[in-house]
């Protein structure tokens, strides 16, 4: 059984602290699409180094991470329009 | 702040608010839980907001949007603890693992946690405390933020 919890939770999570992440504000520094890809490998092999957290092994990384992640990011380039 | 800083600093605040919603998602069967990891989530928004400074962080929570989160993390807790009275007779009764047996089975299946742990409403209560104690600390740090730049403009 995919326990959903940590699926739709840390998503819906993610989409509500990713809506507020506008890069449009920064002035001397620039994050291209580039920059966002070394964010997700990054963050992949941290998700992998955690492991199955803390028991849901249906993936062999950590579910709460990752979909926070994509929660995060999606919502970074669909919600947070100044970006 | 330097050019390095200001690099790094928002990729990694985007790991720790990762890091924080899982430890939330991961609080009632591991160590920490709402508090702790809402603290995670404030501290990536915290490190944000001090490279960057105020007016140009990445990450900076409107009046509103503080306002909304803080209060449905409040009212959330509330809500489920009302709940608790009225379906089983005492506040913050576990009305999704309901060991008592004496909360109707709507109920207890609307409120049980999709997980194989039987955990109940203690993740949707860790989620409510997560909610607000992220929205509260950064709101600290906005406001002091706020208040240190308004000091500056007066001496100036």
């Amino acid at each position: 059984m995919i326990p959903l919890g940590p699926i739709i939770f840390g998503f819906i999570f993610g989409v509500i602290v990713g809506s507020q992440i506008k890069t449009g504000n920064i002035s001397d520094t620039s994050f291209k699409a580039s920059s966002y890809v070394i964010i997700i490998i990054a963050a992949l092999i941290m998700a992998w180094q955690l492991g199955e957290f803390p028991y849901y092994d249906f993936l062999p990384i950590s579910s709460g991470f990752v979909f926070a992640l994509i929660g995060v990011l999606l919502s970074k380039f669909l919600i947070a329009r100044s970006s | 702040m330097s050019q390095i800083l200001k690099l790094i600093s928002l990729p990694i605040s985007i790991i720790l608010i990762c890091l924080g919603i899982m430890t939330i998602l991961g609080g009632h069967i591991t160590p920490g839980g709402g508090f702790q990891g809402g603290a995670m989530i404030a501290s990536g928004v915290i490190l944000s907001l001090l490279v960057y400074g105020l007016g140009n962080s990445p990450i900076e929570f409107s009046h509103l949007y503080v306002e909304v989160f803080e209060s449905i993390g409040a009212l959330g807790f509330i809500v489920l603890g009302l709940i608790g009275l009225f379906a089983g007779g005492f506040f913050l009764y576990n009305v999704g693992a309901d060991i008592f047996n004496i909360v109707p089975a709507s109920i207890q299946n609307l409120l049980h946690y999709p997980d194989t742990t039987n955990a109940g409403i203690i993740p949707y209560l860790n989620i409510f405390v997560g909610l607000k104690v992220f929205a509260g600390l950064s709101c600290i740090v906005i406001a002091f933020e706020g208040f240190k730049k308004f000091t500056e403009e007066d001496e100036g």
